[in-house]
């Protein structure tokens, strides 16, 4: 039977009408005229009576939105943002129709046009680098036509991906924004249009880097603009799951005005992009449960390993060896910190002198999965022996040299 | 005229902890932080977006939240809810056994839209656990549903656009029961919703406090269904119901009289804008206006003369009533003016543009001049509305037995899945359970426990009204029956009465508890209730205070040979009032008596 198909069925002695909404299993949903959903046994349901009437669904689809001068280009690459749920199937597919986020870009209709192009629907958990290359082409192709580029992406993932966006932009004409929601924004509580709107703004500024846009905190006022590699996602369903780690903070939209706080690059006259990635980097855990020979295992065959340490960027003696062998091998190792928060140095304590004495190196304040991305993208786009001193000097903002007692 | 058809829903609040977190359920003022946010309708399930939730996004409202100790992320909308509190299920599936409803094989939790502020989700979690039953009290009455929600945030206050609610009520379950229009008279509603509430209470689920039973009034008198919020006490569902009816009488006599001399031409009501006419006005209303900075606006009220206020017409009211969800407090009108300092020239000046023509009225609005056409467009369309003898719409009770207009009646999409919970199902094992706290009608379960407790109807019916009941099962579990009626039907009612006070239930269990663990409850419990009164203890501390301790056999004896040394006459029933004016502690007549035995004796 058809989705929303109206329906009459005999039920445990008593007649009920609704409209179908599916069968799993041995259950079947009708939403009744009341507006409910039961749940039904298969078993003591008798269908009495189905018609079907082919609604007139909204076809047109409506890819640009307001009127103002600057042109924005918005890609949808799916996640919770520009989804919505098919409650028939429980699918979730994505949202062209701009429409259905217009409440966070009513306030700017006179500034902006803003263009909407699907170019994919993944669930940001299941994102691999060939997504990011593929983004990063769609994105530089809209570059040149457009005044600004908002993405909107999956939060699980969304940092890994402008990050490495981040590094492959070398220069560039216009921002690139990043958005995404931790409620759908087919809730009325979404926090979707408050972030669209953020990014919007912020893709009218002059900004010429990769950045974010988020919930400063649980209230719907202000959006934090953040620096893409000095960004992660720090909660599992809070608003302001995205924070940056430390310093990053581009600045602030606050009732579609933008605050500047640190800027980094303005707008470049020109658009340089570098988007080679070499897939061979491994990020390891490591915790006093690990096992050098594991480690080894699977270190070898990747030509850089970035290990998340403990404390000031610490691994336990046992895997001094393996780390021996691996950089003797010509592999890279180099060593993070799951503190997230502060520098990585590797000269206080002598664990870190025999780390460097086995061949590893640190790098900095750069959080961990931004180094392997950094990683990835300085093997396939440099010289192997500049590796190290490209990945321990600050490029993009993602490792920088001092760290104050600001705002976190 | 149409017959009177009222239907009721019942609201009650239980005491199980929140339906979809783990917060306990009660009011609080203790407030650890607050945060805002603003809401946007969605569409439904259907497709259709909810007429209700577009009408509150016209008022651009913005919701400040006080965070308090009962609330978590799930009350902030920060974390997704956790799975229904299955206390709760059990509850309102017993209930709508009770009710004899149709029940079904999974509980599916809905996503009601709300958009006023008062679900930080923007939609109001709801199931449906019971449908199309009947119960039986002194007639059938039919009961449409029996639904388990959670309660909404509490508005703590209003500032223009600005609505500041608590968290504390949001999320504690509430069970809603939906009865047919079978009720003919204000006083039958009345009974059904007293009886109801007993059959609720009886679950022993319910939570204590004033605002824990709430009514809604469904009413219909032939201008449609009118649905009136937040009754919140039984003793006033009566007034509501006669002056609501008294209101739809008169305004459909009103309008009827409008229609008859050629109705309510919208097109004619043009705003023009007078504030430079008012300029010198006294009026404080209006200076106030101009102080806010608000133009004021005079329009006409076409065919309304006499009928905005004048007797038992109140139409002006009516108009001014779908004002203020959009922050406007009032109109002046025509039958109202001159008045509020306005003079008589004042009208004759902002009425001149006006082109009034006989009956006609005007009205004067004070408001900033980028919302009037918005307002004007409101209000002639629902004047149009009331017009074609349509009443149907939202209102709400006030404390005075009157009701107030409050938004149009919900459409019917405004409901789509709760993706977040997955369906609850009802087993054959949860059905069997919840029977045996399945309550009956009040009769039954009078009868059901005055059998239990080998207690007098009387006894019982007193316990299960006083919502007595709960405790007193307790109590039973560790004293004799009839004492522990006497405790909450005698003792406490009369401790209560001459200190003017209310003993706390729960106080009340512990004292017997730990009394009656000692052997001296029935001695000990209304001293111990003093002391504990008069010097703001707990059961705890006071429980070897030596003044609620029983004077023993030998010190009894002492008592009398002190008594006997100073009068040697007496009988036993001198002797026993003598010792009790004599010791500040209790002393059980049987003892005494024995005591007195033994002297003779000697």
């Amino acid at each position: 039977m058809q989705f929303g198909s109206k329906v009459k069925v005999r039920y445990r002695g008593s007649e009920l009408s609704g409209r179908f909404i599916n069968k799993s299993g041995k259950s079947i949903v009708l939403k009744l005229d009341n507006g409910y959903n039961i749940t039904l046994s298969d078993e003591e349901c008798e269908f009495l009576s189905s018609t079907y009437e082919d609604s007139e669904g909204e076809t047109d689809i409506v890819e640009s939105y307001g009127t103002g001068p600057l042109n924005i280009m918005m890609l949808h690459t799916g996640g919770t943002i520009a989804s919505r749920v098919d409650y028939a199937t429980g699918a979730v597919t994505p949202v062209q129709d701009l429409r259905f986020l217009s409440p966070g870009l009513r306030n700017l209709q006179k500034k902006v046009t803003v263009h909407s192009k699907v170019i994919d629907n993944v669930l940001s958990e299941n994102m691999v680098p060939d997504h990011w290359q593929r983004i990063a082409t769609e994105v530089a192709r809209h570059m040149k036509s457009f005044d600004g580029i908002v993405v909107t992406h999956g939060t699980d993932t969304m940092t890994y991906t402008s990050s490495a966006l981040s590094f492959m932009f070398e220069e560039q004409t216009v921002p690139v924004v990043f958005t995404g929601s931790q409620r759908s924004s087919d809730r009325p509580s979404s926090d979707a249009f408050h972030n669209i709107e953020g990014a919007v703004v912020a893709s009218t500024q002059n900004i010429g880097e990769v950045c974010i846009s988020s919930h400063l905190d649980t209230s719907d006022s202000t959006m934090n603009i953040l620096r893409a590699v000095r960004s992660r996602k720090m909660h599992s369903s809070k608003r302001n799951a995205i924070s940056s780690v430390g310093s990053g903070l581009i600045g602030e939209v606050q009732a579609g005005e933008f605050r500047k706080v640190d800027i980094r690059k303005p707008r470049s006259d020109r658009n340089v992009i570098k988007s080679k990635l070499e897939k061979d980097v491994l990020l390891y855990y490591f915790s006093p449960m690990s096992r050098p020979e594991d480690f080894l295992t699977i270190a070898q065959g990747n030509k850089v390993s970035v290990i998340i340490g403990t404390g000031l960027g610490h691994i336990g003696d046992r895997f001094l060896e393996p780390i021996k062998e691996l950089t003797e091998q010509g592999s890279e190792v180099i060593i993070t910190s799951q503190t997230l928060f502060g520098e990585i140095n590797l000269n206080v304590y002598s664990t870190g002198i025999k780390l460097q004495e086995a061949g590893a190196f640190s790098v900095g304040r750069i959080l961990p999965e931004v180094a392997a991305i950094k990683a990835m993208w300085v093997l396939a786009n440099f010289k192997s022996e500049d590796f190290r001193n490209i990945m321990q000097s600050d490029i993009r903002g993602e490792n920088p040299s001092r760290e104050t007692l600001d705002r976190t | 005229m149409t017959e009177l058809k009222i239907g009721l829903e019942i609201h009650v609040q239980l005491n199980t902890g929140k339906l979809f977190c783990d917060c306990e359920s009660y009011i609080t003022d203790t407030v650890i932080g607050s945060f805002q946010r603003t809401l946007y309708p969605t569409s439904g399930e259907l497709g259709k977006t909810d007429r209700a939730a577009l009408f509150e996004l016209s008022r651009g409202r913005i919701f400040n939240y006080a965070i308090t100790d009962n609330s978590c992320l799930v009350e902030m909308d920060e974390e997704p809810p956790h799975p229904i509190n299955k206390k709760a299920v059990g509850t309102a599936l017993a209930l709508s056994i009770a009710l004899n409803c149709l029940t079904f094989q999974k509980i599916s939790v809905m996503r009601k839209i709300v958009v006023d502020g008062s679900n930080t989700t923007g939609f109001q979690r709801t199931s449906l656990v019971g449908l199309n039953g009947t119960v039986k009290f002194h007639k059938r009455i039919g009961i449409t549903s029996v639904c388990l929600e959670e309660d909404s945030a509490r508005k703590i206050s209003q500032d223009g656009n600005t609505v500041l609610y608590s968290l504390d009520r949001l999320g504690i379950p509430l069970i809603e029961i939906s009865t047919e229009p079978d009720i003919e008279s204000a006083e039958e509603a009345v009974d059904v919703a007293r009886e109801l509430g007993y059959m609720v209470m009886s679950t022993g689920m319910v939570k204590q406090g004033a605002d824990s039973i709430r009514q809604d009034v469904n009413l219909s008198l032939g201008f449609g269904r009118v649905e009136i919020k937040g009754v919140s006490r039984l003793n006033i569902i009566k007034e509501i119901i006669e002056k609501e009816i008294e209101r739809q009488n008169n305004l459909g006599a009103a309008l009827i009289l409008m229609k008859e001399r050629g109705g309510f031409e919208a097109s004619r009501v043009v705003p023009i804008d007078v504030t430079s006419l008012l300029s010198r006005t006294k009026s404080k209303i209006i200076l106030t206006a101009l102080n806010r900075k608000e133009s004021i606006y005079s329009f006409l009220l076409p065919n309304l003369e006499g009928l905005l206020k004048n007797d038992k017409y109140k139409v002006g009211r009516e108009v001014a009533d779908c004002l203020k969800p959009f922050g406007v407090n009032g109109i002046l009108h025509g039958d109202e003016l001159p008045g509020y300092g306005i003079t008589e020239n004042e009208v004759k000046e902002i009425t001149a543009h006006l082109a009034l023509k006989e009956n006609d009225s005007f009205a004067l609005i004070a408001v900033e001049s980028d919302r009037v056409g918005e307002l004007i467009k409101v209000m002639n369309e629902r004047i149009k509305k009331l017009e074609k003898l349509d009443f149907s719409e939202t209102r709400a009770a006030n404390i005075d037995g009157t009701t107030h207009y409050l938004r149009p009646l919900p459409g019917r999409e405004r409901m789509y899945p709760e993706t977040d919970i997955p369906g609850f199902e009802i087993t054959k094992n949860l059905l069997k359970e919840t029977k045996e706290i399945a309550p009956g009608t009040l009769d039954e379960q009078i009868e059901k426990m005055s059998r239990k407790y080998s207690i007098s109807q009387q006894d019982s019916s007193t316990l299960i009204r006083n919502g007595d009941r709960e405790i007193y099962e307790e109590i039973c579990g560790f004293i004799d029956y009839k004492l522990a009626a006497r405790i909450l039907i005698h003792i406490v009612p009369q401790f209560e009465r001459e200190t003017n006070t209310v003993v706390e239930r729960s106080v009340l269990l512990d004292l017997c508890r730990a009394l009656s663990e000692r052997g001296t409850l029935k001695l000990s419990l209304e001293p111990a209730l003093r002391i504990i009164n008069e010097e703001k203890k707990v059961p705890v501390d006071i429980l070897d205070d030596i003044r609620i301790k029983p004077l023993s056999k030998d010190e009894i004896l002492e008592l009398i040979n002190a008594e006997m040394s100073e009068e040697p006459e007496f009988n036993e029933k001198v002797m026993l009032s003598r010792l009790k004016k004599k010791s500040n502690r209790p002393l059980d007549p049987m003892v005494v008596m024995a005591a007195l035995k033994e002297i003779h004796k000697a």
